[in-house]
């Protein structure tokens, strides 16, 4: 019987020894539209980092993460809904997420080297059926009505991973 | 094209009633503003040769979700096409080829895409969405184009476009195109706006665009095809 109907996230941190084409692109081309972006709020040059500008404008803090989220769009549209790099315990890359966010964690306008970007990919519905050890026993959308034999996939939990919806059964 | 050539070729096309407004907008400052809050302004008045290497559109382009000409991403509304022509006036008001032009503008309700915001009809988490977002850059006669659908409007705000020009990745100037009164009426007389109704909100009385409708007020005409034409020229010092 199954336990619970659960959603997750996985948060991809960014950053310039990230390997990989999509990490590469992200990294490269939010660096170019922060740049960009980043000027609406800093025409006297007061601000070089972003945590100085995102600790002094509440508007910059919330605008700058979605305009620069729009130029890397493309990129998560070619991940076709698959989390990347999160695998199953048969090293498979198929998680589907629903929703991604964008957030700058850091940078820097003179400094290309301290971007670091997260992107946090957020599952539709799963069903948990039971968790072993560290792994938990899943199967994509609600299967508690499922009368025949289920497609199920289990996923170790590891570090930025979290079960963030759990509906008991 | 040397600014006496632009009128002289211009009368022709539009009324001097347009030409007058597009005269003045040289030497006037623009209203800063973003779709979440308030206003600041800019001069823009930073100098740039625009000999030097432009931006790399192909470079910047290939992960962005908006930089695309049909920017409506299948939202219903009366089609608008958009027409924008970016001029410099530290270059005698001559076109400004390949500026990147970013407009942005709400849905036929009120909403924005791209966050959750709330109006009419509730609050709307269009986080994952880019409708009527989009950017180009400008071909040789310092033009870009958008397809798109005539914005509705939101309380406290007269029906407005958003737009931001860069020219070689530089912030150039941050301003708003506003609408003919008698056209908004119309518009939002028609079936699809109607549940709306009318904004209470005019160009006159709007905080952002009622000193600024001399250079920011758009040609906006009727088509043959059920929507609207709309023609506007940005001035920036560049």
């Amino acid at each position: 019987m199954p336990k619970a109907l659960i959603q997750i996230a996985y948060r991809q941190i960014i950053d310039i020894a990230s390997n990989g084409a999509f990490e590469q692109n992200v990294w490269k081309d939010s660096y170019s539209e922060f740049q960009i972006q980043i000027q609406t709020y800093n025409q006297d040059n007061r601000y070089k980092t972003w945590e100085e500008l995102k600790a002094d404008n509440g508007k910059a803090a919330f605008n700058i993460p979605y305009k620069v989220g729009f130029s890397i769009g493309l990129y998560v549209k070619g991940l076709n809904g698959k989390m990347p790099h999160l695998q199953d315990s048969l090293g498979r890359n198929h998680i589907p997420f629903a929703n991604h966010e964008f957030e700058i964690v850091a940078s820097d306008i003179t400094n290309e080297q301290a971007h670091v970007v997260a992107l946090t990919y957020t599952s539709d519905t799963l069903t948990l059926f039971d968790s072993i050890g560290d792994h938990m026993l899943l199967a994509e959308g609600d299967k508690t009505l499922a009368g025949e034999t289920i497609d199920m996939f289990s996923l170790k939990m590891q570090p930025h991973l979290s079960i963030i919806k759990y509906r008991p059964l | 094209m040397q600014r006496k050539d632009f009128l002289k070729n211009s009368v022709g096309m539009i009324s001097l009633a347009s030409i007058i407004p597009a005269f003045n907008s040289c030497n006037k400052e623009d209203a800063v503003d973003d779709e979440t809050s308030g206003s600041d302004t800019s001069d823009g008045c930073a100098v740039t040769d625009s000999e030097t290497d432009g931006p790399y559109p192909l470079y910047n382009s290939r992960g962005s979700s908006i930089q695309r000409t049909n920017i409506a991403d299948g939202k219903p509304g009366i089609p608008l096409n958009i027409n924008i022509t970016i001029r410099n006036v530290n270059d005698n008001c001559n076109v400004v080829s390949n500026a990147r032009v970013d407009i942005w503008h709400c849905d036929k309700d009120g909403y924005y895409s791209g966050y959750t915001n709330s109006g009419y009809l509730g609050t709307q988490n269009n986080s994952s969405e880019v409708f009527c977002r989009g950017l180009q850059y400008t071909d040789a006669s310092g033009v870009v184009k958008f397809s798109s659908i005539y914005p509705g409007w939101y309380s406290g705000r007269v029906t407005h476009i958003h737009a931001q020009v860069f020219v070689n990745n530089v912030l150039k100037l941050t301003t708003q195109i506003a609408f003919p009164e008698d056209i908004n009426t119309a518009v939002y007389n028609t079936t699809l706006y109607a549940a709306h109704g009318q904004n209470s909100t005019k160009n006159t009385s709007d905080s952002i665009i009622r000193d600024s409708l001399d250079n920011e007020l758009a040609l906006v005409a009727a088509n043959s095809t059920g929507g609207y034409d709309l023609v506007h020229t940005i001035y920036i010092a560049a």
